[in-house]
């Protein structure tokens, strides 16, 4: 063999692997050398910021004139049918043509004006004539333990992977918002705001920020900071596409007064203004002064300051593991209403334990403080133990009113063979969504009548979910031409074609036995149900990009009022080719004009009774097309709690504000450093209590839902 | 010996043949059909209206076609005068004697027949049932009877007919009715749910035990004992003695009834009846003992002595659908890799040269690729439609697309050491072709050792299944599975039943396969019959 012709190939090997090599390291020293901490370098950002906007606002203005002048073409020669449809459309474009109008109409997206620009005849609110949240008995202190089932990839708020599970607890539901909605009366309430007021056009609300508010390093909080929190999420180096559309479309303006007033101005009047303009956390400007375009990498595992009442500190972090929060001990509201009695643990830690029944036995153990046990395995099995029995663990049924999730069967329409109404029929008689309720929650959960349930006197009472039944589904399926049954005791067409509807899912146990019963249930009325479950969020993905026929799971609405647009008019279904759309909420693929008509009604409503009118005509269409297979409702919270964590109990609020998902949402939970001693001692000893165990029923639901008829507010 | 056996799979095979012509299953090696049966997709079938079921199963077919072959072929090359080597029967005597090896083939051999007799021992649908005159034979059938053939009404006259029930409702009526036979196993292993479970709990003197224990925890008195699930009245004891809330239930199940108890005394004024009857009527209703409840998962009792699984199937017969998916999948899988594996081998190790390179390099590359990641990768892409389809065939298919190498190393070896011989080069002398020489002279000197190999096979492809369907990327729901079992197990840990009859299972069919394993080895050790002298 010829050994040098070897040898001069493998040369040329050599060579070929190293250039790219070579590259990867001159490109990563240049880019090294390029980055200099920059700082936010604010001023020159929105300068260039608002002459994005502006050319970005008449390009859009240019594309909405165009669509308008084609839909009046097409109305002058439109069939009188169609008339009302293209008419809808050309006032919805009108709308939209409006909202761009007045935003060329402003200054600039960013503007720093003087305090002497501030309108002077506005008026002041502040909202302190709000009911108090929490328990006067709270007392801070102490240590509250509970778990995360992963580690989060990052603990920063902002940029990638920030969108992660821990991060409602690390930020969303500890923050400072410049002002918040109160969870009882649904009211504004002062945050890091000490007041606001609305403009006369109904777009505007001016916050005035309070003195006293100071970030968690003691530094105070100022106008420039609520433009911060925009900058921040709008830079190039900050991988948030969400933000970046979300503030480019939803705001019209941001414009500090000076360094305590800020304005934030929408689009289009929205009732609840206050909150939608002020619903978010001011950022800390000083801490960014070496902000640069590795800023991500940087900051993996910073906490930056927050006005909020605790904070993440570089040593309480043990990466794996463990997150602990720390009570800010001089926080600047800490003996404000609405805040004095709440967040009241010194220490909230986050342990990380990948496997729930392995928290479960930890939480026995007495290692974690709080645990969920509304599954009834958990609370008819699994909770009788011992430790019940002996009165150290605590077990509280909370009836929270947030809207009821919707579990059920999302069909898409789209799909063969669900395209045939009478398909969908014998599958909403074929889901035998009572048998799930009776066995897998033992009677704890209720059929769900229909799509939108628990929303006072917009959910139509007249609308209900269709009784499992053999016979009736099998009618429709024959009516679909689905008669002869198979060896396997499926049903089959003329064409031999068994009946087949592939149900997506996320994994879990929980989902296998609702969707093992859904299938097995099925098979006797002829339809074979094909389970598929994805890990993570595959199916979600899946049914966002239109691509499933039956997904099993909730979407949950944000109270006060449900959204139909989304979910059902036809531009969110196909495009103008006619193509389906993806990552939209329309799952079901309907197009159809009369709900297009309804959902438009709805979400243009001017007062409640319009609301109320067309969202019980859209929610009979849903029933009545079987759009959405109603599944099953839980209407309560079951926790199990160690005796020295003490729930709030006050004529204002009962264990926690009643939106809340989770019993710990709201923190107005304390705990009791001289029990938890009593406790342990008597757990050594042997001594026991009295079993406890207690019912906590809603009562504010009926009540919102009376006051907001009233007034007729949204 | 041998032509027996191999006029029974003649016969078998006909046998089968002529009951499917007749719409008729049949166990063992009508396995066949069922095997194709279960794969949903339109392949599997040719349309052909005269026949039962209007689509013929051709892969059922193809089966038998080669049982029977193999059973002439047995009957044919084995006459009388035939008798295996003496090396053969020495190997087969030196089995025989490792006693452990050959009683755990003993045992396989009848653990294959009853996984093979199906639905005979293990089925929710009846072997005989008898009515106003008439017989069924509904297990043996293709065609599922809906329950009005039985005189069933409402909602379950459409629905296929529940023997189970039909048998309890016959017993308990005084009416004229009907016979049911049904398997020794009466709970089918997939799809066949028990919800609840009751366990009877005793009275004594105020106070109510479970066993000999003083009871804490819920105890209900239910409408119907065939269905538990429906509530008449349930409360809380703590210590034998009523504690805690009670609620009842109307027939609707809606909750009417409510009271608190503390230390077997009602609590006054926590009394509230909000039914159509009177409280005194709706309390005094006679209807069930105490019972405590267990859903699914259930724990070991009378009827399901492993207890049930999380999905409420019946455990005992979930781990008999396991194990005759385990043996399925060896039947596939085996002849499968062996037939690729050895032929591979045998070329490799007889043509040599470039041949030899190119597909050495080829199951470098393959061994070293991690083969469950690349099952999962494979399982993740295709879709569920397509696994549901394609059932069982897939997931063995492309295990055994990564599964056929291990062998091709030791047939190359033995086929290069043979040919080197001199009765091959006396066999190419006389003319005989490559064909020929391969089958004829080299493969039945080679093969013996890869003989020892298949026992670790099928413990391999046992762990591979269980593993995959560990991980929740393996076989559709409807087969049985033990790796779901595990899995279930751990989801349960307050159901230890679960977890440890799946290990109980697994570890003694491995147990079982490798102690067979080891025999054949031993038995086939050169080292045992050849001397150097």
């Amino acid at each position: 063999m010829n050994f040098s012709f070897l040898k001069s190939k493998l040369l040329w090997v050599v060579l070929v692997l190293s250039l790219p090599t070579t590259l990867l390291f001159t490109s990563c020293k240049r880019r090294g050398s390029e980055v200099g901490k920059t700082g936010l370098n604010s001023q020159a950002f929105y300068k260039r910021y608002n002459k994005y906007v502006s050319e970005w606002l008449a390009k859009e203005k240019g594309a909405i004139n165009k669509q308008l002048s084609e839909a009046r073409a097409r109305l002058a020669e439109a069939e009188p049918e169609q008339q009302e449809t293209l008419s809808n459309e050309i006032k919805g474009l009108e709308r939209e043509l409006e909202k761009f109008i007045f935003r060329q109409s402003l200054e600039g997206f960013f503007v720093e004006g003087e305090e002497s620009e501030i309108p002077t005849d506005l008026v002041w609110q502040n909202g302190m004539e709000q009911p108090d949240i929490g328990d006067s008995r709270a007392k801070k202190g102490g240590k509250m333990r509970y778990f995360w089932l992963a580690f989060p990839p990052t603990i920063r708020q902002i940029g990638s992977n920030s969108n992660n599970g821990s991060r409602g607890d690390l930020y969303d539901n500890v923050e400072m918002y410049l002002v918040f909605l109160h969870p009882e009366t649904n009211a504004i309430i002062p945050g890091v705001a000490k007041e606001w007021a609305e403009s006369s056009d109904g777009r505007t609300v001016y916050f005035r920020i309070d003195p006293e508010a100071r970030f968690n390093d003691g530094h105070p909080v100022d106008s420039e900071d609520v433009l911060t929190w925009a900058r921040l999420r709008l830079d190039d180096a900050v991988n948030s596409i969400f933000y970046k559309q979300y503030i480019r479309e939803q705001f019209a303006q941001f414009k500090s007064f000076g360094p305590n007033v800020v304005a934030v101005t929408l689009p289009e009047p929205k009732p609840l203004l206050p909150y939608y303009c002020g619903a978010f956390a001011p950022a800390a400007t000083h801490f960014y002064s070496d902000f640069s375009a590795d800023f991500e990498e940087r900051q993996q595992w910073v906490m930056a300051p927050t006005a909020g009442p605790y904070h993440v500190g570089e040593k309480d972090i043990v990466k794996g593991s463990l997150i602990s929060q720390h009570r800010v001990q001089d926080w600047w509201a800490k003996d404000l209403k609405f805040y004095r009695y709440r967040f009241n643990a010194d220490v909230i830690e986050w342990h990380v334990i990948l496997e729930l029944n392995k928290a479960w036995e930890l939480f026995r153990a007495g290692e974690l403080d709080y645990f969920p046990i509304t599954g009834p395995s958990y609370y008819y099995d699994k909770s009788e133990m011992p430790a019940v029995y002996d009165g150290y663990v605590e077990r509280r049924t909370w009836y929270n009113q947030y809207p009821r999730i919707p579990w059920g069967l999302y069909l898409n329409t789209a799909e063969a063979p669900l395209d045939n109404a009478d398909i969908r029929r014998g599958i909403a008689y074929a889901a035998n969504f009572e048998a799930v309720c009776k066995t897998k929650f033992r009677g704890d959960a209720q059929r769900l009548q229909g799509f939108t349930q628990g929303y006072g006197e917009i959910t139509n009472p007249e609308v209900s979910a269709r009784p499992y039944s053999v016979r009736q589904a099998k009618e429709a399926f024959a009516r679909a031409g689905y008669t002869k049954l198979n060896s396997d005791g499926f049903l089959e067409n003329a064409q031999g074609k068994q009946l087949q509807v592939t149900i997506i899912s996320r994994d879990g146990s929980d989902y296998r036995d609702i969707l093992g019963i859904i299938k097995e249930e099925g098979k006797r009325a002829g339809i074979d149900f094909i389970l598929d479950f994805m890990p993570g969020s595959g199916s979600y993905l899946k049914a966002c990009k239109k691509e499933h026929q039956a997904y099993f799971s909730a979407w949950t609405f944000t109270p006060p009022t449900p959204a139909y647009y989304e979910y059902f008019h036809s531009r969110n279904a196909y495009d103008d080719k006619g193509t389906l759309k993806e990552q939209t909420n329309n799952v079901f693929s309907y197009a159809e004009p009369e709900m297009d008509r309804l959902t438009e009604n709805y979400r243009n409503a001017r007062n409640y009774g319009e609301l109320v009118e067309n969202g019980h005509r859209i929610q009979e269409i849903v029933a009545e097309k079987d759009l959405f297979i109603p599944g099953y409702t839980i209407p309560f919270t079951r926790f199990a709690s160690w005796r020295w964590v003490q729930w709030a109990d006050s004529e204002t609020t009962q264990v926690a504000p009643p939106q809340s998902y989770r019993a710990i949402e709201g923190y107005c939970y304390w705990i009791d450093d001289e029990i938890k001693k009593e406790t342990l001692e008597a757990k050594a000893s042997g001594k026991t209590f009295d079993e406890y165990e207690r019912e906590y029923f809603d009562k504010w639901w009926e009540k919102l839902a009376k006051a907001r008829a009233q007034k007729g507010q949204l | 010996m041998a032509k027996i056996v191999g006029w029974i799979l003649i016969l078998l095979a006909t046998l089968a043949g002529v009951l499917e012509w007749c719409g008729l299953r049949m166990p063992f090696i009508g396995g066949a059909f069922e095997l194709n049966r279960q794969q949903s997709g339109g392949i599997w079938f040719i349309p052909f209206e005269s026949y039962p079921g209007g689509k013929v199963p051709w892969v059922g077919w193809l089966c038998l076609l080669l049982i029977w072959i193999a059973g002439a072929w047995i009957v044919s090359s084995f006459s009388g005068k035939t008798k295996f080597s003496p090396l053969t029967l020495r190997r087969m005597k030196r089995f025989r004697e490792i006693k452990r090896g050959y009683y755990s083939l003993v045992i396989l051999l009848v653990l294959a027949f009853l996984a093979a007799l199906d639905f005979i021992v293990v089925g929710n649908e009846a072997l005989f049932v008898r009515y106003k005159g008439k017989s069924y034979f509904p297990a043996f059938t293709t065609v599922v009877e809906s329950g009005n053939v039985f005189g069933l009404g409402g909602d379950d006259a459409e629905a296929p007919a529940n023997y189970r029930d039909l048998k309890k409702n016959w017993k308990n009526s005084d009416e004229e009715t009907g016979y049911v036979l049904l398997p020794p196993l009466c709970y089918a292993s997939t799809l066949d749910r028990i919800s609840v479970t009751a366990v009877e709990l005793r009275q004594d003197g105020g106070l109510l035990y479970q066993g000999r224990r003083l009871y804490s925890g819920y105890a209900t008195r239910v409408y119907d004992l065939e269905s538990p699930e429906r509530k008449y009245l349930n409360f809380r004891y703590r210590d034998g003695l009523l504690d805690g809330k009670g609620e009842g239930f109307d027939e609707e199940g809606n909750s009417v009834y409510s009271v608190v108890y503390r230390e077997g005394v009602k609590q006054e004024g926590t009394e509230v009846y909000s039914g159509d009857e009177t409280m005194v009527r709706f309390l005094s209703k006679d209807i069930s003992d105490l019972y405590r409840l267990n859903y699914a998962p259930a724990p070991p009792s009378r009827d399901h002595w492993l207890g049930t699984t999380a999905l409420g199937y019946d455990l005992l017969a979930y781990l008999y659908g396991g194990l005759q998916v385990n043996f399925q999948a060896a039947l596939i899988y085996i002849p499968l890799i062996y037939l690729v594996g050895v032929s591979i081998g045998l070329l490799m190790g007889y043509f040599g040269g470039i041949f030899d390179l190119i597909v050495q390099r080829l199951i470098e590359i393959l061994s070293n690729i991690p083969m469950l990641f690349v099952v999962i990768i494979l399982a993740q892409a295709i879709g569920q439609e397509l696994k549901d389809s394609f059932g069982l065939y897939l997931i063995v298919g492309i295990l055994a697309f990564f599964g056929w190498m291990g062998m091709t190393y030791l047939m190359r070896t033995a086929a290069l050491r043979e040919k080197a011989r001199d009765y091959v080069a006396a066999a190419r002398v006389m003319g005989a072709s490559t064909p020929r020489i391969l089958i004829k002279h080299l493969f039945p000197n080679s093969i013996a050792i890869v003989v020892t190999l298949v026992p670790f096979s099928v413990s391999s492809i046992v762990m591979s299944l269980t593993a995959l369907d560990y991980l929740g990327f393996g076989l559709p729901d409807r087969y049985a599975s033990w790796g779901r079992l595990l899995k279930e197990g751990i989801q349960y840990l307050s159901a230890p039943w679960l977890s440890v009859s799946a290990f109980m299972v697994l570890f003694l069919l491995l147990v079982l396969v490798t102690f067979v394993g080891e025999a054949v080895r031993e038995a086939f050790d050169p080292k045992k019959f050849s001397y150097f002298r």
